[in-house]
């Protein structure tokens, strides 16, 4: 399952409205996005964990987001092991470079930094339908052909995703296996295969949509209708509250201890 | 009677000089539900796309002569002008579904043309209800069956409260369960709600049973038209033009042509067995003593065994594919493995040429193990044509495509010569050698696929669907391939929802249902029991169903085809001449 697809559910944050979903997410952003503390993170991402426990989002998705995103991880802190400027305290030597103890941190750091930026998103993308999304976007006045496009591009991944599972399949019961082959074989010519199927395909199904659009009166009015009309509740608002005064309380902090919040022994 | 669509002399060129329409001269009248039939090719997509103004406003091309719809030219119009009045149903329920859930799929049109937002969910819920699929409102479009796909699609046509509904081969991509939804909506849309409806449509045995009227097409022009009753049973032409007559149609035109007396020949199964039951009581036929040719053959050795096997896909919730299911295959079989959409079938195949691992149970390749090989390995073994002949098609011509998979499992190049040309000499496709695979027609492309797969010499051969989105012609020539490498000791494993190709080509079906073998045993056996088939969402042919009803007169209940039901009747004073 796509971990940003829309899981069905009737949790709080489910029915909260999806412009209050993306405040929070813009707040999380800002938030994480100046500050470079190691203890902000932790708050904002226990925030965060308190929000996917109450959307009812498996924690076990947490753990495949830290997985796909180990290997940036990995090299932030390798990186600046070996290149912060403000490193002074070796914990080992390669080939006479010293990978240093503030090096490290300031990766975690910065590794923290991603992991509340990315965290924040399921919230919202797991718990509203398209509907209500687009429904939003017009309440804020962004215009319908982006938001269709938006839309319809999420719609279009899936399918991507299923036709190419075909492709390679097909392929397959041809004994052809680009999993069994190696990193250069693959880039060299293992994709050919699968992609001019998929190029083809992909095409002809976004022919017979764009019949299909047309046939549905797209672009048809100047004012288009929403049916999909979420409101605003209390909740959104003790929610908004919640992590304003969370953000707030945070940068404000920043702010003040800055220099000493920044980083650990500088 | 109001005409809702004049259409006259009208011809269309496609840009590059094609020309797909000629000379077409068509009215539909107001509460009418028309069919257009005609193979692949013959026009019927052009003028489905004509009608509502995408040909020439969105697809280009040169116009003769004028149409008329509902007071409009479509030439004249935007497209969204005309589809206000006009719904438009596709072929692939896939691509004509772009939203995530099915009530923003119903309400997108009506979204679109700025309609107040009450009367759009009024709309939205009595389309709904028509298509029956109340309640699904919050599903996604991606979790339902294909029959409910193509009931959303009509829906989402109808939320605009149009006047007519144009719907382009709806049911070629359904399974029988799918179809018969399909058209019992039209039915009743035109029924209950008046709605003018132009199809078109292969399926000559279920259009008989809803059309008004029929009208055939052959290279862009019309050939025939008429009511059922007479377009139907011009058999000469249909046989002529290669399409399916309708069974009912086809057996009484054969009785009459030999002798027996039948005033107005009947097309649909009521009608039939009023007429058979006429001719039994006026004592004009009686039933001859027939045996069928037995289909059972010797076989070989056991090739494939399954054992037990069981598999779940890990969706939310799991869905639980196979259980327990168990048989064997022997070498030289031709098994027909059928059951509606869900039913396992894919499933099935692919655990048998290992794309998915059985969760329990065993599968056998000639007594060892399948998980054992490599991709390789199985392929030299097992060949799986799959649905979609496009997913695999990548070479530059055709003769590399077959070539690809040779050099994959490592054949030498004199072998590699000798194969292909030997394979695409079988398929009949020599000529083509050269030719961009998508260059040729979607029969073709189909052909050579399974050619890509013979060649790798497997000793299985399973095809997936073989028949889906083919019209009459292109099926019997994949079946007939098929029952060719039969012949020639390739053991055939055909997975397929077409009943009267499964009575005409196997010798052995596997019903599937739920995820269970619920019937294993042969194809004559299978037809007799009606109870079954039903729960597995089938019906017996048309003949078969009309003999059963002459049971009384002792009437053979396994008959599997018209010339077998022939065979079993014997005209009283004369005596009938047996077709060979």
């Amino acid at each position: 399952m796509p971990i940003l697809a829309y899981t069905p559910g009737d949790s709080i944050i489910h029915k909260l409205n999806p412009i209050t979903k993306l405040m929070v997410i813009v707040l999380v952003w800002i938030t994480s996005l100046v500050s470079f503390d190691t203890m902000t993170f932790l708050v904002l991402l226990s925030l965060l964990l308190i929000f996917w426990i109450l959307g009812k989002i498996s924690l076990g998705e947490m753990v495949t987001i830290i997985k796909l995103l180990l290997l940036i991880f990995l090299v932030f802190t390798i990186i600046n092991g070996f290149m912060y400027f403000r490193g002074k305290t070796p914990l080992f030597y390669v080939l006479g470079y010293p990978f240093t103890v503030e090096g490290l941190l300031f990766g975690i750091t910065l590794s923290l930094k991603v992991l509340c930026i990315v965290s924040s998103i399921p919230i919202l993308t797991r718990t509203t339908t398209i509907s209500d999304l687009i429904g939003s976007f017009a309440k804020m006045r962004i215009p319908y052909t982006l938001t269709f496009i938006l839309a319809t591009a999420i719609n279009f991944t899936d399918m991507i995703n299923e036709i190419y599972q075909n492709i390679k399949e097909s392929q397959l019961l041809r004994g052809y296996s680009i999993d069994e082959m190696n990193f250069l074989k693959r880039i060299i010519k293992g994709y050919a295969p699968l992609f001019t199927p998929l190029i083809l395909l992909v095409l002809k199904k976004a022919s017979t949509m764009d019949l299909a659009i047309e046939a549905r009166a797209f672009g048809a009015s100047k004012r288009r209708t929403y049916i999909s009309e979420p409101k605003f509740t209390i909740y959104d608002i003790v929610f908004i509250g919640i992590v304003a005064a969370v953000s707030i309380t945070l940068l404000v902090l920043n702010i003040i201890y800055g220099k000493i919040m920044l980083i650990l022994p500088t | 009677m109001p005409k809702v669509l004049e259409i006259s002399d009208y011809s269309f060129w496609y840009p590059d000089g094609t020309q797909a329409l000629k000379e077409i001269n068509l009215e539909v009248d107001e509460g009418e539900l028309l069919t257009v039939m005609g193979r692949n090719g013959a026009g019927k997509t052009t003028l489905c796309l004509s009608i509502v103004g995408i040909i020439p406003n969105i697809f280009p091309g040169e116009i003769k002569g004028r149409i008329n719809i509902m007071g409009k030219n479509p030439i004249e119009h935007y497209v969204y002008e005309i589809t206000k009045d006009i719904g438009l149903v596709l072929q692939d329920p896939e691509s004509q579904i772009f939203t995530h859930s099915v009530l923003s799929e119903v309400v997108f049109a009506a979204e679109n043309l700025g309609l107040p937002r009450d009367e759009i969910i009024e709309r939205a819920n009595w389309a709904l209800e028509i298509v029956d699929l109340k309640g699904f409102e919050k599903a996604h479009p991606r979790n339902l069956s294909g029959g409910q796909k193509q009931r959303l699609a009509i829906a989402a046509a109808l939320v605009t409260k149009p006047k007519m509904l144009v719907l382009d081969e709806p049911t070629s991509q359904l399974d029988p369960v799918g179809t018969r939804e399909v058209l019992a909506t039209l039915k009743k849309l035109k029924e209950e709600e008046g709605m003018t409806i132009l199809m078109t449509e292969h399926k000559t045995d279920e259009i008989a049973e809803i059309s008004d009227r029929i009208v055939v097409l052959e290279g862009g022009r019309i050939v025939e038209e008429g009511e059922p009753a007479e377009a139907l049973t011009n058999i000469e032409l249909l046989r002529k033009l290669m399409l399916k007559p309708p069974e009912i149609g086809e057996f009484y035109w054969e009785l009459k042509g030999r002798g027996v007396p039948v005033d107005k020949l009947p097309v649909t199964l009521t009608e039939g067995e009023d007429t058979l039951r006429k001719l039994f009581e006026g004592g004009i036929v009686i039933a001859k003593d027939f045996t069928p040719n037995g289909r059972q053959r010797t076989y070989g050795d056991i090739v494939i065994e399954v054992r037990d096997v069981s598999f779940e896909y890990k969706t939310q919730p799991p869905v639980k594919a196979l259980d327990n299911v168990s048989f064997t295959i022997r070498e030289g079989e031709f098994v027909g493995i059928i059951g509606k959409n869900g039913s396992g079938k894919t499933t099935l195949m692919k655990c048998l040429v290992g794309l998915l691992k059985p969760d329990t149970g065993k599968i056998l390749f000639e007594g060892e193990e399948i998980s054992n090989f490599t991709a390789k390995e199985r392929a030299k073994r097992m060949g799986l044509v799959l649905q979609n002949p496009d997913t695999q098609l990548f070479s530059l011509s055709a003769s590399q495509e077959i070539e690809f998979g040779l050099r994959n499992i490592g054949i030498s190049q004199e072998e590699i010569v000798r194969r292909r040309d030997e394979v695409l000499k079988l398929v009949g496709l020599e000529q083509y050698e050269n030719l961009h695979p998508f260059q040729l027609s979607f029969g073709d492309r189909k052909k050579l696929a399974v050619a890509s797969i013979v060649a790798m010499n497997p000793k299985v051969l399973i095809m997936d669907e073989p028949t889906t989105g083919q019209d009459h012609r292109g099926r019997y020539e994949i079946c007939d391939l098929a029952k060719m490498l039969n012949k020639r000791g390739i053991t055939i494993l055909m997975v397929t929802h077409d009943m009267d190709l499964v009575a005409k080509y196997t010798e052995r079906v596997l019903v599937m249902n739920e995820g269970r073998v619920i019937f294993d045993g042969p194809t004559r056996e299978a037809f007799k029991r009606i109870d079954t088939l039903r729960q597995a969402g089938l019906m017996p042919p048309r003949i078969t169903l009309l003999a059963r009803s002459a049971s009384n007169w002792g009437i053979r209940q396994d008959i599997l085809s018209v010339e077998e039901f022939l065979r079993s009747l014997e005209r009283r004073e004369v005596g009938l001449t047996c077709p060979s």
